[in-house]
């Protein structure tokens, strides 16, 4: 099977005639969710059936490559391509105001990790990918002691840093969209299988993985020299912060992802796995915005 | 009286009045005027809009607004009579107004 991005509803794979009657029904019912999905992954022009039917193949053809191939593919399009993202652009030289976004949005981020991950863990029962979740659960969020502090701990002592309590910082309540797309990785990790989990939260770990520059990307996530010793523009505790995901994300990324080659091709998966990617990757997309808003609306002195 | 002759919402007169999409088939007033948009919540995005530059604006009306960009930031230059302003807006998903951010002139 293979299912609709916007809606999970399932339609028999490799056939995309029916995927594209369905999206066009939709379109003509002038539904929000299937009209953006189709402006942001396939087009803004209207075309027939017939045409979209062959979009939706070209969209989704893997081209005899592993599925992650093209996961990263659509991601440095999404994020690093010519358009970066602008939370990206923000993040090169980054101001206090878009740190504290980060902060303020990225808690409620994280602990929505540790719900998926462990969704993953209770549907699986193969052991690589329970380690595998184990280990990324202790680094994003349970830690390895005083000397390997989680990422989450690293993230509140960032915020810390800059000026805010960690008080205000935990009791600040998510911004509509992060809401949003807390809500839709839940909901992923509930009916989608662990796999499709897997690429839907692993997947965005590539937002800080190094290599994706061999793929196309334009940028990193932030600009290198930004950790460098000699570098005053942030302080410590974000170098430590940003430091951890740029050494981490590269490997967890390629870990996970050889993980989900590797099942997704024992169940047969890949198309649920490329159409759950695509609303994971808008959702991410949404819930970085969110971050820079969130430090707009900071009171704060420029 | 917002509607009438001189009220153009949109140099972009194909597709959806907000992002330009020609997929859906929605119509929504704004101010008086029906418009296409490809959803309903770029007609939300657009009434919000035209509300949040009256009230930066202090304007009564607008005569001219042209949309154009992403949802990643869409600039907006309104006119009204021989005044302008430029904006550099972003809509949450749900169609709110999330950042707005006067440009210079």
């Amino acid at each position: 099977m293979t299912k609709c991005s916007a809606c999970s509803s399932k339609f028999p794979r490799g056939d995309y005639a029916p995927l594209a009657t369905h999206y066009y029904i939709q379109s003509e019912q002038s539904d929000p969710a299937h009209v953006m999905w189709l402006n942001r992954f396939v087009t803004n022009q209207k075309m027939s059936q017939q045409d979209l039917e062959r979009a939706l193949h070209r969209l989704f053809d893997l081209k005899d490559k592993p599925v992650s191939d093209w996961m990263r593919k659509k991601f440095v399009e999404r994020f690093f391509g010519v358009r970066p993202h602008p939370f990206v652009l923000a993040l090169q030289h980054p101001s206090k105001r878009t740190l504290l976004g980060y902060v303020i949005e990225h808690q409620h981020f994280l602990r929505q990790w540790v719900r998926s991950c462990s969704y993953i863990m209770a549907k699986t029962d193969k052991t690589d990918a329970t380690l595998y979740e184990l280990d990324n659960i202790n680094t994003e969020f349970g830690g390895f002691g005083p000397d390997k502090l989680s990422h989450y701990e690293l993230l509140l002592r960032m915020g810390e840093s800059l000026g805010m309590d960690r008080q205000e910082i935990l009791s600040t309540t998510p911004l509509p969209d992060t809401e949003k797309a807390i809500d839709g990785w839940d909901d992923i990790a509930k009916k989608s299988h662990w796999v499709e989990t897997m690429a839907a939260m692993h997947g965005l770990e590539l937002i800080a993985d190094r290599t994706l520059v061999d793929s196309g990307a334009t940028l990193h996530y932030f600009e290198p020299s930004i950790l460098d010793k000699s570098n005053n523009e942030v302080t410590e505790a974000t170098k430590n912060f940003l430091r951890e995901g740029y050494e981490a994300d590269a490997g967890h990324s390629k870990e996970a992802l050889d993980l989900v080659d590797k099942y997704s091709a024992e169940y047969s998966l890949a198309e649920d796995v490329q159409a759950t990617f695509l609303s994971s990757i808008d959702l991410f997309y949404s819930y970085l915005m969110a971050r820079l808003a969130r430090g707009e609306k900071l009171d704060l002195e420029d | 009286m917002l509607a009438g002759k001189n009220w153009i919402l949109k140099t972009n007169f194909q597709g959806c009045a907000v992002c330009g999409s020609t997929w859906g088939n929605y119509w929504g007033e704004i101010e008086g005027e029906r418009m296409f948009f490809c959803c309903k919540i770029c007609h939300l995005e657009l009434h919000n809009l035209v509300l949040k530059i009256k009230q930066s604006t202090g304007w009564e009306k607008i005569d001219e607004l042209n949309i154009e960009g992403s949802y990643a930031g869409r600039n907006c230059l309104a006119r009204a009579g021989e005044k302008s302003a430029s904006f550099l807006v972003t809509f949450d998903s749900l169609g709110e107004v999330q950042t707005f951010n006067k440009l210079p002139k």
